[in-house]
């Protein structure tokens, strides 16, 4: 193999490389190990890159995220949109930049992707299926860990709530914005709240009425160690790759009782775990708009019944984001 | 530059194929890096449903006809509709309530009444017009005598005057049957009222009726409308202090219904 040790034949080796216009090329390729840290020795002729490429990450710890897309808010109903401005949130998206391609499946030339929340209890209106969010719904979201080592990674992430709302921007066109209010995002995270465990009524697992809930996330924090799991194989782009699948629940109590009275002393007992009322009162601010300090039922159920109606009014979609924890 | 290239040695020449080798390797295996590199952050997106903007109160709402739009916040709580002075013994066959609905961005809604039956009332639903007092000072005798007065409950009270026009509301039965000259409740929503509990006296089973066609709102903005409730007293003959529940609801559809 050639020898790399002579300062002369290193220089004359780049003159080569110049005149064959590859330096270009080199620079490139060093911008990739600088983004995404690989470190590959035998390429290394600059030190300063590799360093710095390896505080990203390391080789064996990095992973990236598969999801799998569904089209439901993409519907027509009669030759319409049969969500309003779905085409308006995704241009939104589209430049943050989010891929919502519906046609790709892997995770390929997407840095960040944007897919479909699951929602489990739409309502019925005119023979058709709504799938909106609102108090009372519930659901879903699942995407999967795929390591880039065959050693596994403890996947730390973080899951944030935000929301997008429909205004007219100074050119009097109609745009979707991502909502900045920080009383509206408290507000999500006391109404739409996330678990890690859903069990369902094994006779009726459908119903959602008899959904129980497990392993609320109270800090916006999620780890998930690979090593304690067993992988799925899926086919993403031609090629088999080993999968870890996480699936958070969500649910948007429908109001103040439904927490008050269907939280149970321990996990299972009952819809609730009792986490969740520590939690309210730690921040009953993202719970209740009005009557925040006050322990009359009523004024509470009062008062997140307003908290529903902020983010009604504020809000077109909601988002959940995960992103990992580096 | 074309001087040197003239001068690379054999080991340079060999050293720069290997050079362009490893290069081409590199962007073939670039993709797949990258491919392994992308998708750190997921964002998972779900449409919210607007909260519809119905309400019932009870008497005046300040409102500009002309723009469509509230002039303040205050409105009439639906407390202050009050049920009094049903004297069956008096000459009177009916008395009239006002109260209103009133919401932002409705296309359409139905009234709904749900009510027992002790009393054997008859409820009708009339649409009102609204009078200032000075509108009111300028009716005649005879049509100031169907008006209904309404004090409002805000900082700087103000009497209107409310008159039914036209007929009632028409509008359908869900559960309604004569029975001996009773106007009682089929069971058929007994399950719907009640559940499984079925010690219910007769006159305890609601009925229920609602608006025959679909009353306009305002799609792009706020609105008003004013109703009078109209209570029979049906020939009841005795102050036998009955109670009943009435139940006044507004509804609002979807478009396509």
């Amino acid at each position: 193999m050639i020898s790399f040790e002579g300062k002369t034949e290193k220089r004359s080796l780049m003159a080569t490389a110049a005149s064959m216009g590859l330096v270009i090329v080199i620079l490139v390729f060093a911008l990739f190990y600088i983004i995404f840290g690989h470190t590959l020795g035998w390429f290394a002729s600059n030190d300063s890159v590799e360093a710095e490429g390896m505080q990203v990450a390391a080789a064996n710890n990095g992973y990236e995220f598969v999801v799998q897309r569904t089209t439901e808010y993409d519907s027509l109903l009669n030759g319409e949109p049969k969500y309003e401005d779905v085409a308006l949130l995704k241009s939104t998206l589209a430049a943050a930049p989010y891929h919502y391609d519906l046609t790709a499946v892997s995770t390929a030339a997407a840095s960040k992707l944007a897919y479909e929340l699951q929602n489990d209890a739409p309502f019925r209106d005119d023979n058709e299926y709504w799938y909106f969010l609102m108090p009372g719904a519930c659901g879903s979201m699942t995407f999967y860990i795929h390591p880039f080592s065959s050693e596994g990674v403890q996947a730390n992430m973080e899951l944030t709530l935000g929301c997008f709302g429909v205004v007219i921007d100074e050119n009097d066109r109609r745009v979707v914005r991502e909502v900045t209010s920080e009383n509206v995002l408290n507000m999500l995270k006391g109404h739409i709240i996330f678990f890690t465990e859903r069990r369902v009524d094994a006779n009726d697992p459908t119903d959602t009425d008899k959904f129980k809930y497990n392993g609320l996330i109270t800090d916006g924090t999620i780890s998930y160690d690979t090593t304690q799991h067993t992988p799925t194989t899926m086919t993403l782009n031609g090629e088999q790759i080993s999968v870890y699948e996480i699936t958070l629940y969500w649910e948007w109590p429908l109001t103040y009782y439904d927490i008050s009275e269907k939280t149970g002393n321990t996990a299972f007992a009952d819809r609730y775990p009792p986490e969740l009322l520590t939690y309210m009162n730690a921040h009953r601010n993202w719970f209740f708009a009005v009557n925040q300090n006050s322990n009359d039922p009523d004024d509470l159920s009062d008062g997140y019944n307003d908290g529903d109606q902020m983010i009604g009014e504020s809000a077109n979609y909601f988002a959940a984001f995960i992103s990992p924890i580096v | 530059m074309r001087g040197k290239e003239l001068n690379i040695s054999l080991k340079g020449r060999i050293a720069a194929l290997v050079l362009v080798l490893l290069l081409s390797l590199t962007v073939l295996a670039a993709p797949v890096f990258a491919w392994f590199s992308f998708s750190r952050i997921l964002a998972s997106y779900a449409p919210i449903s607007k909260p519809e903007s119905l309400y019932i109160g009870a008497g005046h709402r300040d409102f500009d006809e002309t723009n469509g739009v509230f002039l303040n916040d205050h409105f009439e709580d639906i407390r202050y509709l009050y049920l009094e002075g049903i004297d069956v013994h008096n000459d009177d066959t009916y008395y009239d309530y006002v109260f209103c609905v009133f919401g932002k961005a409705i296309t359409h809604y139905r009234m709904q009444l749900a009510y027992t039956t002790n009393n054997q009332f008859i409820y009708e639903i009339y649409n009102a017009t609204e009078y200032t007092a000075a509108e009111y000072g300028a009716l005649a005798q005879a049509q100031q005598d169907l008006c209904v007065e309404y004090t409002t409950h805000d900082a700087t009270p103000a009497t209107y005057y409310y008159k039914a026009t036209g007929t009632a509301l028409p509008g359908n039965y869900l559960n309604a049957q004569t029975v001996g000259g009773e106007t009682l409740a089929t069971d058929s929503y007994h399950t719907a009222t009640y559940g499984a509990y079925d010690e219910v006296d007769k006159f305890a089973e609601p009925i229920y009726w609602q608006t025959r066609d679909n009353i306009n709102g305002n799609r792009r903005g706020d609105f008003i409308h004013y109703y009078i409730l109209r209570v029979y007293v049906n020939n009841k003959q005795d102050n036998d202090r009955e109670t009943d529940v009435i139940c006044i609801a507004a509804k609002s559809f979807s478009a396509a219904s």
